[in-house]
């Protein structure tokens, strides 16, 4: 198994943000995690990828706990976040060095990398563009450019296409196939759109005020919520109320 | 390694973008050389004490070297802020690396701007120091501005907005100046500003550069090494055990 969670819970005061979440994903598998703003999605995420620290439950990853062996799982997984981390005033080249510097990659290994990696995203001959200067959308094909580079075994995404263009969208999914189908490397990823979950992942997780409500392949979901679409299900499960982003927990970290 | 050297070498390249911050790092320096160096200089000459503007571009190096190299605690912040750090904080570097390649950016940063200014001293009637004396100088430039960006960085992770890093730093940048000796002599001072400077890290880092442009030393420049190497020291550790802790 490349992902286990036992009754996974976040807290934050009285604020519980994560609540009980168990789930498995398969090496190779493609999971999305489903759920309108404040679910829980994030901090679900940053849980996973050692940004958080669980209050409660456990997590496996690839055989290993996270909060034990932290530097042992950054090797070994990537992420993609849904807000920038590139630094605004390096070059295009400049960030995937630095990304490199990270995980220890060598200078003859990234640059042959970040050649065949900007190429594919058609960055390269921006290579020396500054990435303040640079549209959002393209500032998106960067980071997933840059989260390739280490050739991970977990891919984890955070609405990974937001604020990509439709070419963008269709080169990124071609690059996590190709990464998932030539590699087995397994992607986890948040998402609140419904077609991106359906048409994308094997198996769907869908949370709301930090629970599991349902998981399982989508006609699976379908068949246990009587309803004819992803869509129709997905509202049965969460509500149709309008969600604010301030009510999700993870807002009242300090610092956020 | 390569973390270390990627980045101290991101300090740098966003350094040489960014010539707004060489004007920033030299303007107050520069006042005070030219108001008090110059403007204090007949008072001081007939208080028998000799040149002021030699007693006085130790600590006007000092104060350079002191406010580049601390601000790197702003970037951290700025890091935290616009998610830089959360990607350094995932990645399997080492957290002694994430600290050490940092301070050793802001500080090379700073030793360019005490280096610079200490050439505007030389150009405002300075005398130009031998060899040996350059490179004690060089020596104490680089031990200072380690301490003091170490410092920043362990302020800048303990603090979680930019604003508050202002403030501290309102508070904490002038004390360390004006308690540092370089602008009056330590000697003969009341037991309680004696015991401040004794107490202050600038202190030593004014004195050991000090002693190697002029000769001149209260602590001697035995003490300021091994007092600005234990801080560093110290400092590195705090740093690497914060980034340890600390979440995105």
């Amino acid at each position: 198994m490349s992902i286990r969670i036992r009754n996974l819970q976040k807290a934050y005061g009285t604020v519980e943000a994560v609540r009980n979440i168990s789930l498995d994903v398969a090496a190779g598998e493609i999971y999305a995690l489903l759920g309108p703003n404040g679910a829980g999605k994030s901090t679900t995420l940053g849980l996973l990828t050692t940004v958080l620290a669980p209050t409660g439950g456990s997590i496996e990853l690839m055989g290993l706990d996270p909060v034990t062996n932290s530097a042992k799982v950054r090797r070994r997984i990537g992420v993609i976040f849904q807000d920038e981390t590139l630094d605004q005033e390096l070059s295009v080249l400049e960030n995937m060095e630095l990304h490199a510097g990270f995980y220890g990659i060598g200078r003859d290994e990234c640059a042959s990398r970040s050649r065949e990696l900007l190429e594919d995203c058609g960055l390269w001959d921006r290579r020396s563009t500054i990435v303040r200067t640079l549209s959002g959308g393209t500032r998106r094909r960067l980071e997933a450019a840059r989260a390739f580079l280490t050739s991970p075994e977990i891919l984890f995404m955070d609405e990974p296409t937001v604020g990509m263009d439709a070419q963008s969208r269709n080169w990124f999914w071609l690059r996590i196939r190709n990464l998932n189908q030539g590699s087995n490397t397994t992607i986890f990823f948040a998402t609140h759109q419904l077609d991106e979950a359906q048409g994308k992942a094997t198996r769907i997780a869908i949370i709301d005020h930090g629970r599991l409500v349902a998981e399982g392949s989508c006609a699976a979901i379908l068949q246990r919520s009587n309803a004819i679409s992803l869509e129709g299900a997905y509202l049965d499960l969460t509500g149709t109320e309008l969600r604010n982003d301030g009510e999700s927990a993870f807002a009242s970290i300090p610092g956020r | 390694m390569k973390v270390v050297y990627q980045l101290w070498l991101r300090e740098i390249r966003r350094y040489a973008r960014s010539r707004m911050s060489l004007f920033g790092s030299l303007a107050q320096p520069v006042l005070y050389l030219l108001a008090l160096g110059i403007g204090l200089g007949p008072v001081y000459r007939e208080s028998g004490r000799g040149n002021y503007l030699d007693y006085i571009v130790p600590g006007i190096v000092a104060l350079t070297v002191l406010s580049s190299a601390i601000h790197a605690g702003a970037t951290v912040m700025w890091d935290r802020r616009f998610g830089f750090l959360r990607q350094a904080l995932i990645s399997p570097a080492p957290r002694l690396g994430l600290h050490f390649g940092r301070v050793l950016g802001a500080a090379s940063v700073a030793c360019i701007h005490g280096s610079l200014m200490a050439a505007i001293c030389v150009a405002a009637g300075f005398p130009f120091p031998a060899i040996s004396q350059v490179l004690m100088a060089c020596g104490f430039l680089v031990l200072v501005s380690y301490v003091f960006a170490s410092l920043g960085v362990v302020i800048g992770l303990a603090l979680y907005e930019i604003e508050s890093f202002n403030v501290a730093m309102s508070v904490i940048v002038p004390p360390l100046f004006f308690l540092s000796g370089a602008l009056f002599p330590p000697e003969n001072l009341p037991s309680s500003m004696a015991f401040l400077i004794g107490i202050n890290p600038l202190s030593y880092g004014v004195d050991g550069l000090r002693a190697a442009l002029s000769g001149r030393s209260h602590f001697g420049a035995g003490l300021d090494v091994t007092v600005l190497a234990t801080l560093a020291g110290c400092l590195t550790l705090t740093g690497a055990w914060q980034f340890s802790r600390a979440q995105a």
